[in-house]
């Protein structure tokens, strides 16, 4: 038990791959792991393309349900081209994207803004919090009329109520996070003496944007659901409002191409949104490899 | 600024020690609650010289961990009197630096900037870019070297309390206040560990206070050993450990070593009779 005059332990051995003891131990790992998950994906999504197919070809269930794919796959050519063109597509497109944004925008401000207020002062706790969980409670939805007699048919009504719908999870995570502080950081903080004012953007913020990211997350798909509701509800020229006029006239497969264009715009912004926490919340994911032992 | 000396009482008779840079007179701390008050510690005297290292040990309950925080100025005492350096406590003083049972490391900023937070917290980011020479050589001190611009999550525990020993001495403090700061460590890493604590503190005025749940572990590393025991929390004895330094770890196998261990634990057992229900506040 000497300890070597020059005490440099732990650092790590130069990496070698380490065996694969799964192997080794009989257990393979499944062909999901083993196989790109790229490949994986689109193979799957063409097997529920080609069940598709053969559920509408053979006339098992009605077109006005489940149109013929290869219908759709044309609408959404159609639309591709429209969208080229700068047709009336490309402005709903367009409308609708803006709209989404602009309400995620508000969200943002509205939640952290409240989420702040909640978690630093005995009215937001006290006073605001339960208001707001109440509000939180009812179906948002009935407030579109409002909004829409408030705000007129136009992009402000949309996106009032995307954010509306939006900011309240983003506002119960930042509370939350903004109360997560970790008790020893505090201590010591407080045993540095390091000001209120700095203690929040230094330790409290920090600790808390991985809950805020959560909340960011539900708010931009949220946001994309409130407005193509008030599109829905309130007109204005989004693709919400095309979504619903192709509903009216029983035009399945436009209803399926735009809604396939809805859903793929809602994962963009979901994932630019995720894509900016790996990048900033880094911490949070192992970060390299763990040294030493 | 006034220094009354002769009117401390350290616990152990015949003081020719300088003068204490920790004093503790006559100190209770309760803790209000909603039923009866929770007496953590009553009517504890203990003074540290410069260069001293004192630890304190006893059962859970026994407030050791409230002591170091009644020196580190986190709590107000019920009664008595805290003063570093002649200055009652009213608030974490600047001369001490802290280290906790965990290493409480920013896990958003790499290791260097971690342990330059205290530096940035007195005198701004232009002073802490100032002091990165220093962090460097106290990282390479304790093995670091290469390891400045890594972030915490990418260190081992053993690594991370590294760090956290740099941080806790970047500033200079005068008085290290150690709440079993590597308990959560394996026993090998924490034995390397308490010897590199002893190697920076050794040959240095710096006052130690080291809570511990580890007698061996606090007889190696002390020059005298506080016993306390709980309900109320109080110092059962003083026990010296005349031990020459440096120690190495065969010390612990000397019959000296032993008695001291033995006499320790003696005193223990004596405040036993209550046992700790809860943990320490």
């Amino acid at each position: 038990m000497t300890a070597p005059a020059d005490q440099r332990h732990e650092v790590p051995a130069p990496a070698a791959p380490p065996p694969d003891t799964r192997v080794a131990w009989g257990e393979r790992p499944s062909i999901w792991v083993r196989i790109p998950t790229w490949i994986s994906l689109s193979g799957f999504i063409l097997v529920l393309f080609a069940l598709w197919y053969l559920l509408s070809s053979l006339e098992l269930v009605s077109p006005f349900i489940l149109p013929d794919p290869m219908d759709v796959v044309a609408e959404l050519g159609n639309m591709a081209n429209a969208i080229g063109t700068g047709g009336l597509l490309a402005e709903a497109l367009g409308i609708t994207v803006l709209e989404s944004i602009l309400a995620f925008a508000a969200a943002v401000v509205l939640g952290l803004g409240f989420g702040f207020l909640v978690a630093e002062s005995d009215f937001g706790r006290i006073v605001l919090m339960p208001l707001l969980v109440a509000v939180n409670a009812a179906p948002k939805i009935v407030f579109a009329p409002i909004f829409i007699a408030a705000l007129g048919f136009g992009i402000s009504s949309k996106v009032a109520l995307g954010a509306f719908i939006a900011f309240f999870p983003l506002l119960v995570d930042t509370a939350a996070g903004l109360a997560s502080v970790d008790r020893d950081k505090a201590t010591l903080f407080r045993s540095l003496r390091i000001s209120r004012r700095k203690t929040f953007f230094k330790l409290q913020l920090p600790s808390a944007l991985p809950f805020i990211f959560a909340g960011l997350k539900t708010a931009s798909v949220l946001a994309v659901i409130g407005v193509v509701v008030g599109e829905f509800i309130g007109g204005g020229g989004g693709l919400g409002q095309q979504t619903k006029i192709a509903g009216d006239l029983l035009a399945t497969d436009r209803v399926y191409a735009y809604g396939i264009v809805l859903a793929v715009f809602g994962y963009l912004f979901y994932a630019v949104v995720a894509y900016a926490e790996r990048k900033i919340v880094f911490w949070q994911t192992p970060h390299g490899v763990q040294a030493g032992g | 600024m006034s220094s009354p000396s002769g009117v401390l009482a350290t616990g152990s008779a015949g003081d020719t020690r300088p003068a204490p840079v920790v004093s503790i007179r006559g100190v209770s701390k309760r803790f209000a609650t909603t039923g009866d008050d929770v007496v953590a510690l009553t009517d504890v005297d203990l003074a540290v010289a410069p260069g001293e290292f004192v630890c304190l040990i006893g059962p859970s309950g026994c407030g050791k961990s409230t002591l170091l925080n009644l020196v580190g100025g986190l709590l107000p005492p019920t009664a008595g009197r805290v003063e570093i350096g002649g200055r009652p406590v009213t608030g974490p003083p600047s001369e001490v630096g802290m280290m906790f049972q965990k290493p409480v490391l920013l896990e958003w900023r790499t290791v260097r900037e971690n342990v330059l937070l205290p530096v940035e917290a007195r005198n701004g980011r232009k002073g802490a870019k100032a002091a990165r020479g220093r962090a460097d050589e106290l990282l390479g001190r304790v093995g670091l070297g290469e390891f400045e611009e890594r972030y915490p999550n990418e260190l081992s525990g053993g690594m991370q309390q590294r760090a956290a020993i740099c941080r806790m001495l970047i500033g200079d403090p005068d008085v290290l206040l150690l709440d079993e700061p590597f308990g959560a460590l394996d026993e090998l890493t924490r034995e390397r560990l308490n010897l590199e604590l002893a190697k920076i503190v050794s040959g240095t005025d710096k006052a130690a206070l080291l809570v511990t749940h580890n007698i061996i572990e606090g007889v190696f590393l002390s020059d005298r050993v506080v016993v306390m025991s709980a309900r109320p929390g109080r110092i059962v004895d003083v026990v010296d450990v005349p031990l020459p330094r440096p120690r190495c770890l065969e010390v612990v196998t000397t019959p000296e070593f032993t008695a001291l261990v033995a006499r320790v634990r003696e005193l223990l057992e004596l405040g036993h009779d209550d046992d700790g229900k809860d943990g320490d506040r």
